[in-house]
């Protein structure tokens, strides 16, 4: 072999070697360094997204979207790298609707992240990222919308600034609502591009729910409501519809209607859904119940006379009639008449003669003992005295709706029972898979017997400002004192007016109650009450296309 | 010369050359180099001991064999190009398909928060207190007589008056 042959094989011997080195090489990093080496590739160029879920929305009984989700922007900004704050603060400050001041203030320092505005207009995030200002980004942020504004506040409650529900309704269906946020792992360069995906852990959306509400009836009834606060200078009122055949319920409103999407800048109280969370002794409506009792257990019919005097007194407590002056001496009264015309005197007469046990048993039967499920946070279970602990006065008492508390929605349900034939359709707010429970409280004759004499009631009796025309109206007035803040008895200037009822009472299709907390310049149920039902009945009977119970 | 040759008696290392050049024989012609040569007869060992001597120096000219190195170094580069080209454009066909996902991801978010927002603002302009509005500014009022078809005669109407008995 020559020399210059001698020196190309020592020159293919070393670039063999050296591409056997290099083989040698790409093994060991493709193939046994590989683990190690990717890990730590990932920590430097791999980042984890969360991906958001959609919130479910909030339908009403016909489709209409109470509460939806909005995508939003964000406005970041990284102020130890912005040179020039005020510069940035001045072209900002137009777009995000705040002071330069304020701006200046937020991008002077050495954070590396703050936030200049959330979930602000998408315009508006358009406009900052046309600015194209270094150190200042957009990001999408999903928002709660109230597209109906001022319509049923406290029912469908709020959520928070993450998206989580707070009250209300939102709060209430929070799981089905929220749905399960997901992950994305990137590969993205310096700039945050993205280069690859790694791996993908879809988000799962939340689910929709549908109300049982209407929103014209709530509209309605939430505007009678406010008309009634104004005209009588109440505290606060509330109301609620519901079909006694199916427990759903068309309306639950309160006072003071607002905007929905300003709940969290509204007081406390006013906040509450009184219908459920809040419970008051009824007063005279409850006296439907002792005469359920009486009816059920064999006792009386509505035709039973009963021999009354202006008062009646029961061990150590004198009854007396609201309007004992314009009351006689002696009367005789039936038991329809009782009903009709509220008298005090007759109730507890009444009661005596169901006695405790059985008052007590009609009582638990109609729920008022109980929480009924409605799906709402913080429904109020009533209060009544447990049996043992009845003093021989509260036999006196309780027939007419004192020394028992009830929330609207328990006395509504209760009158519901009385219009489906006695039997008791658990109320309910969400259409869902679910059924609701029933029971029988009365039997079908006797709550015939019931909605007649509370038919008279209407006709004859205290609650003829209820009454529709056209329609058979079935009602029954309420006046209750309230108890002083110390507890110690009735206060003589604070009364709740209230009247609760059902039409059309010859085959009811709506039961409706309306409560007014401590009117100012009239205090009777009958006349500041039963007016608002009557508006309210019309109204939602139209609105469902229920025809007139007689031809005029 | 005849003589000369007669009196020749091959010697040990002669023998032995001559069975290598028998091999080296065989060899380049299995590898086509010595094509030309002639394959020595057994039956005449002694010529051929004698006309093995001279070929001895066209064997020792042989030409090194780089030609299956050149193949198996340009095979191996052209291994290694692929290994590493290859994955370089799987890597930017893949970032130019993630970009591209996105984008369209993007594209598809904005759509979906557009649609909402109309969504939206359809159902805030069909609010019951915006039509009310509407209707107060219209001049329009609540129908005060509704009447109602009776399903069993056909024809009958009732009347359903909106006026509240107690207002």
């Amino acid at each position: 072999m020559s020399r210059a042959n001698k020196r190309i094989a020592l020159f293919m011997g070393f670039a063999l070697l050296f591409l056997g080195a290099l083989l040698a090489r790409a093994f060991y990093v493709q193939v046994v360094a590989a683990p190690g080496l990717q890990e730590k590739a990932e920590n430097q160029h791999v980042r984890t997204v969360k991906l958001d879920a959609p919130r479910g929305t909030i339908y009403d009984r016909d489709g209409q979207p109470l509460a939806v989700s909005q995508t939003m922007a964000t406005v970041y900004a990284n102020p130890s790298r912005i040179g020039d704050p005020a510069g940035v603060a001045k072209r900002l400050a137009p777009i995000l609707g705040c002071s330069e001041e304020q701006l200046v203030a937020t991008l002077t320092g050495d954070s590396y992240s703050e936030c200049l505005a959330r979930k602000i207009d998408q315009a508006a995030g358009e406009q900052v990222k046309e600015l194209e200002i270094p150190d200042v980004w957009v990001v999408a942020e999903d928002k709660r919308i109230y597209p109906k504004g001022a319509l049923a506040p406290q029912l469908l409650g709020f959520v928070g600034t993450d998206n989580e529900g707070l009250a209300g309704i939102e709060y209430e269906n929070e799981e089905v609502l929220s749905g399960t946020p997901g992950t994305m792992q990137v590969v993205s360069d310096l700039s945050g591009n993205r280069l690859a995906t790694v791996s993908v852990e879809a988000a799962v959306p939340g689910e929709s729910i549908t109300l049982t509400i209407d929103e014209d009836i709530q509209f309605e009834t939430e505007k009678v409501l406010t008309a009634v606060v104004e005209e009588f200078e109440a505290k606060r009122a509330c109301a609620i519809v519901l079909e006694p055949d199916t427990g759903e319920i068309l309306a639950m409103a309160n006072t003071p209607v607002f905007d929905t999407n300003a709940f969290s800048s509204v007081e406390e109280p006013d906040r509450r859904n009184m219908v459920v969370n809040d419970q008051y002794e009824p007063g005279s409506t409850f006296k439907m119940v002792v005469t359920a009792a009486a009816l059920e257990g064999g006792l009386v019919t509505p035709e039973t006379t009963f021999i009354l005097g202006k008062e009646i007194e029961v061990y150590d407590r004198v009854v007396h009639e609201s309007h004992a002056e314009s009351v006689p001496d002696r009367r005789e009264l039936t038991v329809t008449q009782i009903l009709a015309q509220s008298s005090n005197v007759g109730a507890v007469q009444l009661g005596l003669e169901v006695g405790k046990t059985r008052l007590v048993e009609m009582i638990r039967r109609f729920g008022f003992t109980e929480k009924l499920g409605i799906g709402f946070p913080g429904e109020a279970d009533g209060q009544m005295l447990a049996p043992e602990k009845w003093s021989g006065t509260t036999i006196a008492n309780v027939p007419i709706g004192q020394g028992i508390a009830a929330s609207p929605l328990q006395l509504a349900a209760a009158y519901a029972a009385v219009a489906n034939d006695g039997q008791l359709v658990q109320p309910h707010l969400v259409r869902d898979s679910s059924r609701p429970w029933t029971r029988r409280v009365v039997s079908s004759t006797v709550a015939a017997e019931l909605r007649d004499m509370l038919t008279v009631t209407v006709e004859d009796g205290t609650g003829k400002l209820a009454q529709v025309k056209g329609y058979v109206v079935a009602g029954k007035t309420g006046t209750a004192q309230k108890v002083k803040t110390d507890g110690s008895g009735y206060a003589e200037d604070r009364y709740i007016a209230s009247f609760v009822g059902m039409v059309p009472a010859d085959a009811p299709r709506l039961v409706i109650l309306v409560m007014v907390d401590e009117p100012a310049n009239q205090h009777l149920g009958a006349y500041v009450a039963a007016p608002a039902f009557a508006q309210i009945a019309d109204f939602s009977l139209k609105c469902l296309g229920i025809g007139p119970s007689t031809a005029d | 010369m005849d003589a000369w040759g007669k009196d020749l008696v091959p010697s040990d290392a002669a023998r032995r050359s001559a069975t290598r050049l028998e091999a080296r024989s065989r060899s380049a012609r299995y590898y086509g180099r010595e094509a030309t040569a002639r394959r020595l007869s057994q039956a005449e060992p002694e010529a051929q001991y004698a006309k093995a001597l001279p070929e001895l120096k066209v064997v020792s000219r042989r030409k090194p064999r780089w030609g299956p190195i050149l193949v198996a170094l340009v095979l191996a580069s052209f291994l290694l190009g692929v290994s590493i080209v290859v994955p370089m454009l799987v890597s930017g066909a893949t970032t130019e398909i993630e970009s591209a996902v996105g984008e369209l991801e993007a594209q598809q978010r904005e759509v979906a928060a557009a649609a909402s927002t109309l969504s939206a603002q359809v159902s805030a302009l069909s609010s019951p207190e915006r039509v009310a509005e509407q209707a107060i500014q219209l001049g329009l009022v609540p129908a005060q007589s509704v009447h109602y078809l009776q399903a069993e005669s056909g024809t009958a109407a009732s009347e359903g008056d909106t006026t509240v008995a107690g207002r």
